[in-house]
Order: structure tokens, then C-alpha cells, then sequence
């Protein structure tokens, strides 16, 4: 089996990298004499991008050459040769550089150039484009489009440049601060809907943070359909160290982490349930979504608050220079997005909405129940100047659940973040944030005896500051601090009607402060590259508080022997977290890099569910006296490769994460409404690291991904009362435990219109625990289970295809226009062949023979699935 | 296109692995348990002692014969049982337990060793007050395709003194319902002291069927259990189950308390209602 598979991969490997290879132009010299390097350079611009500083190249100086075709490196190698240059090709872009960069720096002023570059159809900032004077010298965009180059006296060749856009080269003369501008158009190649992938290409070897994914949402061909829609944490099972609890689990597991440990964000404001019901569909409205970057557990200071990873997905905002209004319609659901000027060039908006249209539970192997979704994203920014911006956003986000005749459950994220943008000077870029970010669920039970309604909210406040500051040669610091505020309504549970036979019942509020404060300082020596940083984070919890005193450790209500009252305002429980962040690594060459990292994360913040995949209905706790954080602590490291002119990037990373304080619960925990969850708490430590293997191809008629990972994530619970252990105290798989997983993404444009792609997962099953005897009582048979996890469900493997059908573009209509409709068709099917993927095994007495108890599988998603959508933009 | 071809004759070389979906189960343990119960109500009062067995045995009980089982009381009474069938022990017809009164289960095997129960008091119940049956409305829509259905809806007054659980049990014409989601518990957690309508929607019956109604007491540790015993029965392997454990009970090996011990005994005071359905 196992070999089967690895020579499918490596079939399928050689597929993908056997294609012509890219060979250098050769550039005809068609006679016999001697050449001025000026000319030269003049017979090579006509293939390449040529890129250098005018008062480093000696134009007149003469060259002998013969009458043939030289490569392009050949002409290179000569015109440097004695003239103290060397040279880099990437792409199709020469950079010319002194051969010892420290013997031309002129140590008299330093000037900076500054600027903001915007996508030049629609305004949308560019996040992570390129501003280079040479290969080793340059700047990235920020998550504002925002860039600052500090550079001694002279003119240089600026090249600005981005995977999905074409390339710019200006040349400006450095001697004041000045400020340059720029709009980049969208690549058009000649099959327009070649994929191209953002930045990730050329950061696979430049970007000094390892172990981060990019998914670019701009050029909807390059992620694969999924019911209709390119999903953002969908596509994100398909990469390395990404999986999930299967289908109807919320949210997604990184490294061996659970749902709850991942720190989501929607410009900036923290969402709570990633999911919509079922965990089919996330609640980021691809419509709505410019980018997202998902860091694996080490993360540069500036981002903190969870112990897996960051997942930090930015809006839209809307475009500047003309209205546009977009959807989709299809099965699932159908969306609608409007954006446009305010004032022109100055002010935009973005509004989208998202809403289900059949009803969810259709697809599923449950009973018929209602289920639907409903997602609101906006946007509003303003440009007062050169130096200043102002946005507003927001998400608006429900879920309705209908289980059975009388059960109701409610659930949705709001959002709202309010954003300056201030450039203090040409080196100083600063945003000022204040977010607001709330979850609440509702539960309506009519049925049982004494109908009620249950509601839980959690509200977090954010009120941040963050310095970026551009410093000569190549370094940057980045700083702020922050205030964070939580308040929790773990529950009440009210009668309904008012008048009700039940009595209400609400848990205490909670409330708790966390201020912040971080440094990082990002830059380059050498072949070396490093960020390093330090995040202080502490953690105050605020009264009114009943802390109860329990006798010994094992925490139940026979043991409470005191009671300790906190006023309001009063500090019943402080944690300090000291967080460095270090990040290291080399460039043996423009194609080859190695990165080392180390990352330590606290956690004040728990979701509290013992059930096997989180549902919608849990509860948020912030740590207390009895819940101490979770900590965390990641190494990584990765060897990264791109081929073929950074057509083909490939990475294998391997990473360990230990973490202490990792919640678990006791056996039959009763968690609902329950104002002491300390008494069914256990806490262990967890251990996970892993191997993941990683190859993309980002260009071409055929792109796509293959990602191997092998892993494990294991708890232990331990403690020398049995009643507080778990397992006997050993090491035990955790739920998220998958040892390997496959997964690859074709996707191949057969014309201008028609483009097909197909993902394959494969996986070992997660553990599970089945029971080793049987037994009956008062007339039932009961299995008997002794260790937890011991066992594992079966393979998990599955295919989806999908289809893209562009509509004519450019069509003349009758009276003579353009036809400004761009739209096009996707057909997706999920599961092609019907895979009845085992999600857990069910124990039942057999219907036919009540002495037989069988095993019985049980599938969530057990049939194909198609999905048609028509989508539309003018 | 020759890519593409290869591609999905590989996939489907590999979709056609064909998984074993069953898993395989090995008996590891061999555990005594323990189901007794006793009731306010005149006898006999029931304890079956049994072993567990393999997973795919066909019997799903293994009973142990030739147990002595005494039904010991807190004023020191003991009484004993007699095996009446095999694994199970019962006291005399005329034996009932009394409220107030705490109770404790002893068994001997015949390999010397010696089980105890917990002491589990028998508390008391409240008066079923009144019971009714209303119109499942549901079917009000054809009422000639099939006949009217009614769902019991029984009155109960929560004593005010504070954590009392209970259980229900219903039975259509002298049939308990014994699945694993008929194990019905209460707490009175959210409706301490209230006089309460359950209404068992899940429950239909039709004109002429018997209803009859029993209200059960029981101590927070045999609600505890029951919670567990029916969470594990049938929650497991839904997205809503948890992860499963050992269902322990209140019962231990005097000389090992390592010993895992299944079941449970408790004791229970009944207050029952019945009726038969008239349109």
C-alpha cells in the first residue's frame, strides 16, 4: 500500500516537472569587432529587464567579441570581468551590482524614498511586492502597500515588481526624500487565465519566516472550487500540517493542534468560529478577501494570543476607480458583492453578502434539519492625503440550526475595526487600530420538559498601535503595544416564556485585561537573513470574582472548603508571558535557502469542549485562578529549493511544539452551564512535531501543489491521583493525531475558456477508541472501553473535480460596445467516487439478532456531491 | 492531455484499494458486573451478577452462579438473597425498601474475594400529580390515513430542598421502553421547588393503549452514572459524543481498589401513574 503510493507520488511528480526546460536566450552577434559594454547592454534589454546604477558601469569600455550566438550569460560574464560587476538573472531581470557592495557605498547622505503601490485597475493595495535596486537589495510592501528604501546619493534603476503583476522599472535620482507612487497592472499573458500565484514564489527562498502559506485570492483560478466556491480554509487542507477532524468539525488543525488554538483574523478583529454549520464553508467570503497568510506556530512578534498558528486574512477595499458589482449564484449558496468610488481615487467601499440557498443538511447523511448561513462583509476607506488613511470594516456573520421539531441553535461573528494609517516621515509608517469582535450563541428548546433559552457572548476589544521603521541597509523594526480587553457571558439559561416552569440560571461574567507591548528587528547580513523579536504579554483577571478554595488537588465539589470574594475592579489572577521570537536564515544561492526558527506562544484564552469535534455552542473561558495559560513552544526547521526559475518552488520543513497547561477533561465531564468547569478540567502537556514535504508549480498551461506530511501530536495527562490521569499517564494520540497525509492540486487550463482541477487527499485515519468488552445492564448492552485513543478509524481518502467555463469575453454586442460582463460557470463535485469516509464507529445491538452487537460505521459525507455556479462581474 | 490521462488512471488504481472497514477487536479484560436496584415498593427486589464478555461474543452476558449477595441495610440488617436464575439473586416477594433508609450491597464469590457497594440512600419522590394526553400534532394533518396519536404529558411538584434527580420510566401496555434514549433523567437544577409539566413528545400512543407513568428518586452519584451510561450508549461517535472512558460505579473489590468494577447499585423511591387512552 504504502508503496503503491509513493510511486503514484513520484509519477505524479515527474508529470508535473517534465516540460521543456526554460533555456536562456542566445543573443546573435553578428560580427566580428570590438563591442562597447553600452551597446551590449542595449542587444540584451531587447529579452530582459536590465537593472543597475548608471555610475557603476563603464558604458565606453570596449569588448572583443566573435560573430555567433553568445548566451546571455556569456555577455554578462565579460561585460563584468574586470570591472569590478557581478551579475544576477532572475526571470527574465538582470541585476548588474558591484562585486563588493561595501566598496561603493558612499558614506555621506542617505536619502529615502517612500511610496504605496496599488493594483493600477482598481487601487487595491499590493501587498508584498518587490522594490529592488539589485538582488540583494531591496524592500517588500506591507499589509497597507506601504514600502520605504533608504539610499546613498545617485540614480538608480528601481525595479518594481509582483508574480500576478507586470514588472515596472523607474529610474529615479536619490539626493532628497522623496515619494514615488505606483500602479501596477495585472499580468496578461497570452492565455489570460494562466494562473499565476502571488508572492510566495520568490519569498520561498527570500522570506525569513518559515513554515507560512500564502493563498492569493485575486486570481480565482489558482485555488480549487469546493461546493461552487473557493473556500479559504478548505483550500488550506490541502497544504501541509493542515487537516481536520473530518466532515461537520468546525474550524481546522495545524500541527497537530485543535480549532481553538488557531488565531483567526478578518482585518484585524479576532473570529471565533471559523465555520459555518457542518464545517463545509468558512465565513470569509471569498469575494471579500484579498489575501490570506497562515503562519504554522512561529510567528514574527507583532502577532500573538494563540498556540498553533495565525491565520490573518485581509479585505478587500473596494475600487477606487470604477463600480463594479459581482456575485454568484449556485446550489449552495449565492453572493453578491458591490464596490466602488467615493470620490475618485480618494475614497472606496466594498459592501458583500453571502447567503445559503438549499438547505445544507440535504447534503449530509443526517436526519433533515434545517440549516443555513448568512455572511455580511464592508469596507470603507479614505486617503485624506499623502500621509494619512482612514478604514472601516466590518463582518457580520449568522448561523441558524434547526435540530429535530423544537431545538433552535443561533450562532455569528460580528466584527468591526476601525484603522489609521500615518506615515510620520519618509521612514516611519504607523497604524492605529481599535477593533471590536463579538460571538454569541443562542439555544431555543421548546421541546423538553420546561422550555428555555440558552445564550453565550464573548466580546474582545482590541485598542493597538503599530511602528514600522525603515532603517538603511535593508533592516527593519517593527514595535507597538496594545491593550486587549475580554468579557465573557459563559452562559445563562433564561425560561421561555418569562413566566416559564424553569427557574434562570446565569453564570458570572467574566472580564480580563491583556496588555502588550513587542519589538521585532527584521534584516539582512550577508547570505544571511534574520528577524528577531520579543512580545511581553500579561494577563489580568477582573473582579467581581468568587474564586473557590478547594482541599488538595482534585477539585470536585465534595473538596471545596473556602470561598475568596473579589470587588469589582479588584485583580483576582495575574500571568505574565515573556515570548521571544527568533527567526535565522541563510541563501546559499538565489535558488536555495535554509531557515531555522523558534517561537514561544502563551494562550490565555480556552474553548471549553469535550466533545469530539468542536460545535458551534461551546464555550470561550479565559484563564483563572485554577485555568493557568497554555504555552507553547515551536522549533522548525526547513530547506527550501525553487527550480526552474522559481517556476517550481519545493520546501521540506521538520518542526517540534511542546506545550504545558494543555486543557483535557475528566471522563463523562459535565460541562453544560457548569459554574465550576474547574472541577472537570485536567491539565497535561502535549507534544507534536512532524516532517512536511512541500512542491508547487506556479506558471504554465499545468499548476498545482503536492504536499506530504508525516506526523504525530500526542497529550499526556499525569498526575499521581488516578483520578487525575489519563491513560495511565503515558503519552496517548491526541484527536487531531493524523501519522500521514497526502494531498495534491491539479489544476489545467485546457483554452482561453475551459480550465479543470482536481484535488486528492489521502490519510491515515485519526484515532479513535473502540471498545474491548461488553457487558449488559438493566437490559442494555454496554461496551466497555479501558485506554483512550488506542485505535485508529480507517483511511480517509477522497477526489474532487471541477470545471471552469469563462464566458466569452470581449464579446461586440449588437450595438457596437464591448460586452463588459465578465462571467464565468463552475461545475465542482465533491467526492467523485462516493467514498463513505468513516467519521466514527457507532455500537449497536443488531436489529435482526439483539445478541449481536455490531460495529457500525458512520459517514458524514457519504455520496457525490455536485455543485453548479454562475458567477458575474461588470 | 497525456498528464492528465495518467493522472486519473493512477487515482483510480488507488481508489480501488479496497479497506478492511471493520475493525478488529480483542478481548482484553473479563470484568465482574454488578445491576441491582432497589425499590420502595414490594418485591422481590432484583441483583443480576454477571461478567463482561468478548466484543463479538454472540450471548451478551456471562452470569456468575453460586454468588452469596446480601442487601445490607445502614441499621445493620442484612439480608439475604437467593439465586432464583441463573445470575440473578432475589429477596423475598414481600421485601421493600423504606424511604430515609440507606442501603448497602455485599457479594461474595467463590474465589474468597469480596465486593462492596457505596452506601446509596433511598430518597424520596414526589406525586406524580396528574397525567394527560394530548394530541401529537404532527398527524392532525391525516387523520384518516392513520389514527390520532397523543404524547403523555405528566404533572410533577419539585420538592424545594435542593438537588434532587430522577428518572422516568414509561411503558406502553405493561412494555417498558428500554432503549439506551429512553433513559430519561432530571435534575431539578433548573426547576427546583416548581410545580413542572413533562411533556414526552417522543412518546405516541394510540386510543386504547395503556399508559402507565413511573417517577423514580436516586442520589447524585447513580445520576451521575446513569448520565454516563446513557451519554456512552448513545452519544458515541456523533460529532456531539466525547471521547469514551471506563463507566465506573459504586462498587469495589474490598482487598483491591484498583479492582474496575461495572454496574451499579442504587436505590430508589417510585411514585407511578397509569391510564388508558380515550380519544
Amino acid at each position: 500500500m504504502k508503496i503503491r503510493l509513493l510511486i503514484l507520488a513520484a509519477i505524479y511528480a515527474m508529470i508535473l516537472v517534465a516540460r521543456p526546460s526554460f533555456a536562456q536566450s542566445n543573443i546573435p552577434v553578428k560580427e566580428k569587432r570590438a563591442y562597447s559594454i553600452e551597446e551590449l547592454l542595449l542587444l540584451i534589454e531587447k529579452d530582459y529587464a536590465l537593472s543597475y546604477q548608471d555610475q557603476l558601469i563603464p558604458f565606453q569600455k570596449k569588448i572583443n567579441l566573435s560573430a555567433r550566438n553568445y548566451t546571455v550569460s556569456e555577455l554578462l560574464s565579460r561585460i563584468c570581468r574586470g570591472n569590478k560587476l557581478k551579475f544576477q538573472i532572475e526571470d527574465r531581470q538582470i541585476y548588474l551590482s558591484p562585486r563588493n557592495e561595501k566598496a561603493s557605498y558612499v558614506r555621506n547622505t542617505l536619502s529615502t524614498l517612500k511610496g504605496t503601490i496599488t493594483n493600477a485597475s482598481n487601487g487595491e493595495v499590493i501587498i508584498g511586492a518587490s522594490i529592488s535596486i539589485s538582488a540583494s537589495k531591496g524592500v517588500t510592501t506591507n499589509g497597507y502597500g506601504f514600502y520605504s528604501i533608504s539610499l546613498p546619493k545617485g540614480s538608480y534603476d528601481i525595479m518594481i515588481s509582483h508574480t500576478a503583476y507586470e514588472t515596472q522599472t523607474i529610474k529615479v535620482t536619490m539626493g532628497r526624500n522623496q515619494t514615488l507612487n505606483l500602479g501596477l497592472t495585472e499580468k496578461i499573458d497570452k492565455l489570460p487565465e494562466v494562473v499565476v500565484q502571488g508572492r510566495q514564489t520568490r519569498e520561498n527562498i527570500t522570506g525569513v519566516i518559515p513554515g507560512v502559506n500564502t493563498l492569493n485570492y485575486r486570481n480565482k483560478g489558482d485555488i480549487p472550487y469546493f461546493l461552487g466556491e473557493v473556500d479559504v480554509l478548505q483550500s488550506s487542507l490541502l497544504l501541509p500540517g493542515i487537516n481536520n477532524l473530518g466532515e461537520d468539525s468546525n474550524g481546522i488543525n495545524i500541527r497537530g493542534g485543535s480549532a481553538s488554538q488557531n488565531l483567526i483574523l478578518l482585518d484585524e478583529a479576532v473570529i471565533f468560529n471559523s465555520s459555518h454549520v457542518y464545517g463545509l464553508i468558512s465565513v470569509f467570503n471569498p469575494e471579500s478577501v484579498n489575501d490570506v497568510e497562515i503562519f504554522k506556530g512561529s510567528m514574527p512578534a507583532r502577532y500573538g494570543g494563540r498556540t498553533a498558528s495565525v491565520i490573518n486574512i485581509r479585505q478587500r477595499e473596494g475600487n477606487d476607480k470604477a463600480f463594479n458589482v459581482a456575485g454568484g449564484i449556485g446550489l449552495v449558496a449565492g453572493r453578491l458583492t458591490v464596490e466602488g468610488p467615493i470620490v475618485k481615487e480618494k475614497a472606496s467601499f466594498l459592501v458583500s453578502a453571502r447567503r445559503s440557498l438549499l438547505d445544507l443538511s440535504n447534503i449530509t447523511s443526517f436526519d433533515p434539519e434545517r440549516a443555513d448561513f448568512l455572511d455580511l462583509n464592508f469596507k470603507v476607506n479614505y486617503r485624506f492625503n499623502e500621509r494619512n488613511k482612514l478604514f472601516l470594516s466590518g463582518y457580520f456573520g449568522n448561523d441558524r440550526n434547526e435540530n429535530g421539531l423544537d431545538q433552535f441553535r443561533k450562532w455569528g461573528n460580528r466584527t468591526m475595526t476601525l484603522r489609521w494609517n500615518h506615515v510620520i516621515n519618509s521612514r516611519l509608517f504607523m497604524n492605529t487600530s481599535a477593533i471590536f469582535s463579538e460571538y454569541t450563541y443562542r439555544v431555543t428548546n421548546e421541546r423538553e420538559a420546561g422550555s428555555f433559552q440558552g445564550t453565550s457572548r464573548i466580546i474582545n476589544n482590541d485598542l493597538k498601535t503599530d511602528f514600522s521603521y525603515y532603517l538603511a541597509k535593508n533592516q527593519l523594526v517593527n514595535f507597538g503595544a496594545g491593550i486587549n480587553v475580554i468579557k465573557s457571558n459563559p452562559g445563562d439559561r433564561l425560561p421561555l416564556p418569562e413566566s416559564g416552569a424553569t427557574n434562570p440560571v446565569t453564570l458570572d461574567t467574566e472580564v480580563a485585561v491583556l496588555p502588550y507591548i513587542y519589538g521585532e528587528q527584521e534584516g539582512r547580513f550577508g547570505k544571511f537573513q534574520y528577524n528577531v523579536g520579543l512580545r511581553l504579554t500579561s494577563f489580568h483577571n477582573i473582579g467581581p470574582e468568587d474564586v473557590l478554595i478547594y482541599e488538595g488537588e482534585d477539585r470536585t465539589i465534595d473538596t471545596i472548603i473556602d470561598t475568596v470574594a473579589y470587588r469589582t475592579g479588584e485583580i483576582s489572577q495575574s500571568y505574565y508571558g515573556i515570548e521571544p521570537r527568533a527567526f535565522l536564515g541563510y541563501q546559499f544561492n538565489n535558488s536555495t535557502a535554509i531557515k531555522l526558527s523558534y517561537a514561544r506562544n502563551y494562550q490565555y484564552l480556552h474553548l471549553i469542549s469535550n466533545t469530539l469535534t468542536p460545535s458551534p455552542t461551546d464555550i470561550w473561558k479565559i484563564s483563572d485562578t485554577y485555568i493557568k495559560p497554555t504555552i507553547s513552544d515551536q522549533i522548525s526547521l526547513g530547506l527550501y529549493k525553487n527550480l526552474r526559475d522559481n517556476e517550481i518552488e519545493a520546501s521540506a520543513e521538520v518542526y517540534y511544539r511542546g506545550s504545558n497547561n494543555v486543557i483535557e477533561y475528566r471522563d463523562n465531564a459535565d460541562l453544560l452551564l457548569n459554574e465550576n468547569v474547574e472541577t472537570e478540567i485536567l491539565f497535561g502537556t502535549g507534544r507534536a512535531y512532524g516532517l512536511e514535504l512541500f512542491v508547487k508549480k506556479s506558471s504554465g498551461n499545468l499548476t498545482g501543489w503536492i504536499s506530504y506530511t508525516l506526523s504525530r501530536s500526542e497529550t499526556r495527562v499525569s498526575n499521581a491521583n488516578e483520578a487525575l490521569s489519563i491513560n495511565n499517564g503515558e503519552y496517548f494520540p491526541n484527536n487531531f493525531d493524523q501519522t500521514h497525509q497526502f494531498s495534491t492540486t491539479g489544476i489545467y487550463t485546457l483554452s482561453r475558456r475551459l480550465s479543470v482541477s482536481a484535488n486528492f487527499i489521502f490519510a491515515t485515519g485519526k484515532p479513535t477508541t473502540l471498545p474491548s468488552a461488553k457487558y449488559e445492564l438493566g437490559g442494555i448492552v454496554v461496551p466497555h472501553f479501558t485506554e483512550r485513543n488506542r485505535d485508529r478509524l480507517p483511511t480517509y481518502h477522497r477526489l474532487d473535480v471541477s470545471l471552469k467555463l469563462n464566458g466569452r469575453a470581449n464579446k461586440i454586442k449588437k450595438n457596437g460596445k464591448v460586452r463588459k460582463n465578465q462571467d464565468y460557470w463552475t461545475l465542482s463535485i465533491y467526492n467523485v467516487y462516493s467514498r463513505k469516509n468513516v467519521f466514527s464507529f457507532l455500537f449497536r445491538q443488531s436489529e435482526d439478532n439483539p445478541d449481536i452487537t455490531e460495529v457500525v460505521p458512520f459517514s458524514v459525507l457519504d455520496n457525490i456531491i455536485p455543485s453548479i455556479t454562475y458567477n458575474f462581474r461588470f | 492531455m497525456r498528464s492528465v490521462i495518467a493522472l486519473i488512471l493512477s487515482l483510480s488504481i488507488l481508489a480501488s484499494c479496497q479497506d478492511e472497514l471493520a475493525p478488529e477487536l480483542e478481548e482484553r479484560v473479563n470484568l465482574l458486573v454488578v445491576d441491582g436496584w432497589i425499590y420502595n415498593t414490594p418485591g422481590p427486589q432484583t441483583i443480576k451478577v454477571s461478567r463482561s464478555v468478548p466484543f463479538e461474543n454472540v450471548q451478551n452476558i456471562a452470569p456468575v452462579n453460586g454468588a452469596t449477595v446480601i442487601l445490607r441495610s445502614a441499621s445493620l440488617e442484612d439480608t439475604r438473597l437467593s439465586e432464583t436464575e441463573s445470575g440473578v439473586y432475589q429477596t423475598a416477594t414481600d421485601f421493600q425498601g423504606s424511604v430515609g433508609q440507606s442501603y448497602q450491597l455485599e457479594i461474595r464469590l467463590g474465589d474468597g474475594s469480596v465486593y462492596l457497594s457505596d452506601f446509596q440512600m433511598l430518597r424520596p419522590v414526589p406525586e406524580i400529580l396528574s397525567l394527560s394526553m394530548e394530541i401529537d400534532a404532527n398527524n392532525v394533518d391525516d387523520p384518516e390515513l392513520l389514527p390520532v396519536q397523543f404524547f403523555p404529558v405528566a404533572v410533577v411538584k419539585d420538592s424545594a430542598e435542593l438537588e434532587d434527580f430522577y428518572r422516568w420510566k414509561i411503558a406502553q401496555n405493561d412494555e417498558f421502553f428500554n432503549d439506551p434514549e429512553d433513559i430519561l433523567l432530571l435534575t431539578d437544577r433548573f426547576i427546583n421547588g416548581n410545580l413542572f409539566r413533562n411533556e414526552f413528545k417522543e412518546y405516541l400512543f394510540v386510543e386504547g393503549d395503556i399508559v402507565h407513568i413511573r417517577l423514580e428518586s436516586m442520589t447524585p452519584d447513580a445520576h451521575n452514572f446513569l448520565r454516563f451510561f446513557r451519554r456512552q450508549t448513545t452519544d458515541l461517535g456523533t460529532s456531539g459524543g466525547t471521547n469514551p472512558g471506563t463507566l465506573r460505579g459504586n462498587i469495589r473489590n474490598r482487598d483491591d481498589d484498583n479492582e474496575v468494577v461495572l454496574g451499579f447499585f442504587g436505590a430508589s423511591a417510585v411514585s407511578t401513574f397509569q391510564q388508558a387512552v380515550v380519544e
